[in-house]
């Protein structure tokens, strides 16, 4: 399983379809805010990987993230937004769980590089 | 007055108390108990008339004098009274047990102007103190003086002198107009008005006294050459300027007289000489309105003119001719023999002024002329003496002179004191004794150096004079306790020389027990001797003093009193004086007579009050001895200003705190500056935040919607489509790309121009696989091999965003201009650094710049050919980036042979931030 965190469906919709491309072996579940995400992490689902946007209404990336490792949970962070800006990929370095910053769109090169070091492929 | 008058009690015969007002300059009335008047002396009389109703005239007098009188009469009152108004004075004087008053009364000129109606307002505008000044001024004015009220171009005060001169009463002159004193078209062609505007506005602007030669207009309308001198008056309101009006006609008159004289006798003369007729010289000589002789060649008389026996008169009387000219004038000097001699031989001179002692040993000059007379046209018959007596004119023109020097003298400064006195048996003693030791003179003969006459009222506070000392007994050698001895030798000196003037130095002991340093000046009043000195003395106590502060506190002080820019302002507790220089006043407004009564703390804002009296007390104890510390002040006019103060405290020998001088910069129009600067900055810094937020947030939002659809755009290629459809659907997908890159760009742009340069720690091996770790998954970059090599030597510090802005574009310009069509695309990437720079190489084997291209590829929105895949901003980014962090970049190419970009970037380990 591999949750997409982002507030646009597109994105989700696109993401979704783009791993399915690369990996059959991962259902996808999406969410448009980062409540309802922490909300089905906190009831003992466990994706594989989250794929996090950065700017969402109400609670954004970074606010996630500050309650996800408050909760110590252990599953790899990787944020995928279309900021280019370097101080959101620096703080992006400062979380832990957070093992890379994407800059969208995600392509399926990207994505295969990134499944095949999970070692999800 | 400036005189002090003898007050003088007790029970003398009234006539014989009385006469001792009789030759008194101020007039002075004796009223008995009822009221009547007794007695007044010559000057009442001159001045008011002879009876105490000519006095009552004034309104002012008449108003309150019942009062005054009465409450003399009615002994309540001892003493004296004083009249504001009308400057008089009644006194309570008891004699053989009769109460009298007497009264002084200012001078009619004087009391009028006090008194007369308009005038009276003129003068209330004025401060009392300038009044006081001003009136003090026309008092002891001996020439025609008058007030000018510069502001209002009015005169405010004339004296009696005035009133002679100009043929006007007081109060006509007071209602004159400027240009009614003016001559018109002066003898020099220049009109009087501007003549006297000229140096009336210089006296202005520079504060000095100025003395020009001018014409004043009589009442009767004949012009009088004159010698204007005029002086702005150190009054507290308003601009007033002391005008002396010297008459100078008698000089002119003079001149002309002599030069008529001597011209008619040389026309004369020479037409004798000429006509070599002994019955017409004759005729000429006896006949001739000047003293002329004839002489024979052994100097005995042949002619003589009338005059010339009234001239030089003899025992003979008239009957000198034959008789010889040497023995009749046993006193002719051997030079005017020898110029008798030098005319026999043919050589005439003459002189325009000679002086020789006459028959009784006096003084005396003469204007002469020896000229050689022939017998035959050929041989001189001996000499034609021409010789006018001028000793009057001399002696006048030295009195004129004498006077003007001591009205010089006089009214140069308010600072100079004088006194004067009769000597006469000083003189003689000198005269009588020319080899006496002038150590006697200071030693035994005392009472010898004569008895003052009177002083001003410098004087009495140089030396401590009580009000009422009597002029006479006032012996002002008893003061000196320096210089004594020097100061008789000059004027024992002076005399025996006859030198009219000399200067001296001497230190008194005044009667408060203060050592006074005096500057004195010896005139002998006129020249020969009367037996009156005039005494100028200066006190330079306090300038020596402030002299010997200034050479203690170094030269520092000196170059800044002599600063244009710098204010400076001397302050001496002790003796309660303040100094200040020009650039003071031009900062602060006010003049150093403003100073007198007020002091630094009296122009501080109250909020500086605290400061101050703390910087005092660290100077008394000697915390602190020098302080620079920023003050705000009110300048006259109120506005306020900044100035940055500089203040150093001023010791005595004994470690007391005396004084300080401050030295003050206007730095008011820099302050602003500074904090308009500071606060645009501020403005400009916030902006620049507000700036960043929003082309981030700009950038984030507009490519969140473009990656939405370049994604799609991905997912429709993917489905079964046909192959129009694939092929549109890339062209799309390059657009998209552009686009997103171009947002990117101008991101990029915007955060360099505006941003402060970070100081980033940057590990170059790291950074490098970082960059281009990105375009791995390009379009073809699998084609390309890509090499990495890094020699990094120490820690590198630069800005990591700028850096990879650069490092990005050009690994992104080398993945997109590849050229497929080789075999071994690559790119070779070379880094070095050390602790002063770093230097990357960027080469790779693609499609190459077209050399026409290469010098512009660096300028904005340049791109070398229309179907050219860039947008045209990042290499112009890239220079701009590099600039910014003090770089270098070069590029070199070979079309179709590939690229090399080399650019060096500043380490900047060691370089201290500028944020705080």
């Amino acid at each position: 399983m591999i949750f997409l965190i982002d507030d646009d469906d597109i994105q989700n919709l696109i993401n979704t379809k783009v791993i399915s491309l690369v990996s059959d072996q991962h259902p996808v579940k999406a969410f448009t805010s980062a409540e309802m995400a922490l909300e089905t992490l906190s009831a003992g689902e466990q994706p594989k990987l989250i794929f996090l946007d950065i700017n969402m209404p109400k609670m954004n990336g970074w606010d996630f993230l500050d309650v996800y490792h408050e909760r110590n949970l252990p599953i790899d962070v990787y944020m995928l937004s279309s900021s280019i800006n370097n101080k959101d990929i620096e703080k992006s370095k400062t979380y832990e769980s957070v093992k890379g910053f994407i800059c969208k769109p995600l392509v399926v090169e990207k994505l295969t590089e990134i499944l095949k070091e999970e070692n999800l492929i | 007055m400036s005189l002090y008058q003898p007050t003088i009690v007790g029970s003398t015969a009234v006539s014989q108390y009385c006469s001792l007002f009789d030759s008194n300059q101020n007039p002075i009335l004796l009223l008995d108990s009822i009221g009547e008047m007794v007695y007044c002396n010559q000057s009442f009389i001159s001045q008011f008339g002879e009876t105490k109703e000519d006095l009552l005239e004034f309104n002012d007098v008449s108003k309150v004098w019942d009062q005054y009188t009465t409450s003399i009469f009615d002994g309540e009152k001892e003493g004296v009274l004083y009249d504001e108004v009308t400057s008089m004075e009644f006194r309570r004087l008891v004699l053989n047990d009769e109460v009298f008053c007497m009264v002084s009364l200012p001078t009619h000129a004087k009391l009028t102007l006090l008194t007369s109606g308009t005038k009276t307002n003129q003068i209330s505008r004025m401060a009392s103190a300038d009044q006081e000044l001003i009136n003090s001024v026309l008092d002891n004015a001996p020439d025609a003086m008058l007030v000018l009220d510069y502001d209002n171009q009015v005169y405010v005060a004339a004296n009696d002198r005035a009133e002679q001169l100009l043929g006007y009463s007081v109060e006509e002159i007071l209602d004159l107009k400027l240009g009614e004193l003016s001559p018109g078209l002066m003898k020099s062609g220049e009109i009087g008005a501007e003549v006297a505007t000229k140096y009336l506005d210089s006296c202005i602007k520079s504060g000095k006294r100025v003395i020009f030669e001018w014409q004043v207009r009589h009442k009767n309308g004949t012009l009088i050459p004159c010698e204007i001198s005029v002086f702005k008056l150190p009054t507290q309101n308003g601009t007033y300027v002391r005008t002396s009006i010297l008459d100078i006609s008698f000089r002119e008159d003079l001149e002309k007289r002599i030069q008529q004289t001597r011209k008619e006798y040389e026309e004369n003369v020479d037409e004798a000489i000429k006509s070599q007729r002994e019955d017409q010289l004759r005729a000429f000589v006896r006949d001739s309105p000047i003293p002329v002789a004839m002489l024979d060649s052994n100097m005995n008389y042949l002619f003589v003119a009338r005059d010339w026996v009234e001239t030089f008169p003899t025992e003979f009387g008239e009957d000198i001719i034959g008789r010889n000219h040497y023995e009749l004038n046993p006193h002719i000097p051997m030079r005017w023999k020898l110029v008798h001699k030098a005319a026999l031989k043919g050589n005439a001179q003459g002189m325009k002024r000679d002086k020789y002692k006459d028959r009784d040993g006096k003084d005396a000059w003469c204007q002469w002329d020896v000229r050689p007379w022939y017998l035959d046209g050929k041989h001189i018959g001996g000499i034609i003496i021409y010789a006018q007596n001028i000793t009057e004119d001399v002696e006048a023109e030295n009195k004129m002179l004498e006077q003007e020097r001591k009205f010089k003298h006089f009214f140069n400064s308010d600072s100079i004191g004088w006194i004067e006195i009769k000597a006469p048996q000083l003189l003689d003693v000198i005269r009588q004794d020319p080899d006496l030791d002038f150590r006697k003179i200071a030693e035994f003969h005392k009472s010898q150096l004569g008895t003052v006459l009177r002083y001003n009222r410098k004087i009495a506070d140089i030396f401590g004079l009580p009000i009422d000392q009597v002029p006479e007994e006032f012996e002002p050698i008893r003061y000196v306790v320096e210089g004594r001895e020097e100061l008789a030798g000059k004027l024992f000196a002076a005399v025996r020389d006859n030198i009219e003037s000399f200067d001296g130095e001497i230190v008194i002991e005044n009667k408060y027990g203060e050592l006074r340093n005096l500057n004195v000046n010896v005139h002998f009043t006129l020249a020969g001797g009367s037996g009156e000195i005039l005494y100028g003395v200066q006190d330079v106590t306090d300038l020596k003093e402030s002299v010997k502060a200034l050479r203690e506190s170094e030269e520092r002080y000196r170059t800044m009193f002599d600063s244009n820019s710098l204010g400076v302002i001397y302050t001496n507790y002790g003796q309660g004086m303040v100094k200040i220089n020009e650039s003071f006043t031009e900062i602060f407004g006010y003049t150093e007579g403003d100073m007198q009564t007020l002091d630094e703390n009296d122009m501080l804002l109250p909020e500086y009050h605290d400061l101050n009296r703390q910087i005092t007390e660290d100077f008394r104890t000697g915390v602190k001895r020098y302080i620079s510390v920023e003050k705000e002040y009110k300048r006259k006019d109120g506005r306020k200003i900044i100035a940055q103060t500089s203040s150093s405290a001023l010791y005595d020998d004994s470690g007391l705190h005396y004084g300080n001088v401050t030295i003050i910069e206007d730095i008011t129009e820099r302050k602003t500056a500074e904090l308009k600067i500071r606060k645009q900055n501020e403005e400009l810094k916030k902006i620049n935040q507000e700036l960043d937020q929003f082309v981030y947030s700009a950038a984030h939002d507009l490519r969140a919607p473009i990656a939405n659809v370049m994604g799609l755009v991905k997912l429709i290629r993917i489905e079964e489509i046909s192959e129009t459809a694939q092929h549109y659907l890339a062209l799309q997908e390059k657009s998209l790309a552009k686009l997103d890159e171009f947002i990117k760009s101008i991101v990029d742009y915007s955060r360099n121009s505006r941003l402060d340069i970070a100081k980033d720690e940057i590990n170059l091996d790291e950074f490098v696989n970082e960059v281009v770790d990105q375009y791995r998954f390009s379009e073809n970059a699998e084609k390309l091999k890509i090499d990495i090599q890094v020699d990094q030597k120490g820690k590198f510090i630069s800005d990591n965003n700028r850096l990879s802005v650069v490092m990005n574009n050009l690994v992104s310009n080398a993945v997109r201009y590849m050229d497929v069509e080789k075999d071994d695309c690559f790119l070779n990437i070379r880094v070095s650094s050390d602790k002063d720079m770093a230097k990357v190489q960027v080469e790779d084997n693609g499609i190459g710049i077209e050399q026409e291209h290469l010098e512009s590829i660096f300028q904005l929105f340049y791109r070398a050919s229309s179907n050219s895949k860039g947008t045209g901003i990042g290499l112009y980014i890239v220079k701009e980036t590099v600039d910014k962090l003090k770089g270098k970049i070069d590029v070199s190419s070979e079309y179709g042979k590939g690229t090399t970009f080399t650019v060096t970037f500043k380490n900047f380990l060691g370089v201290k931030s500028k944020k705080k």
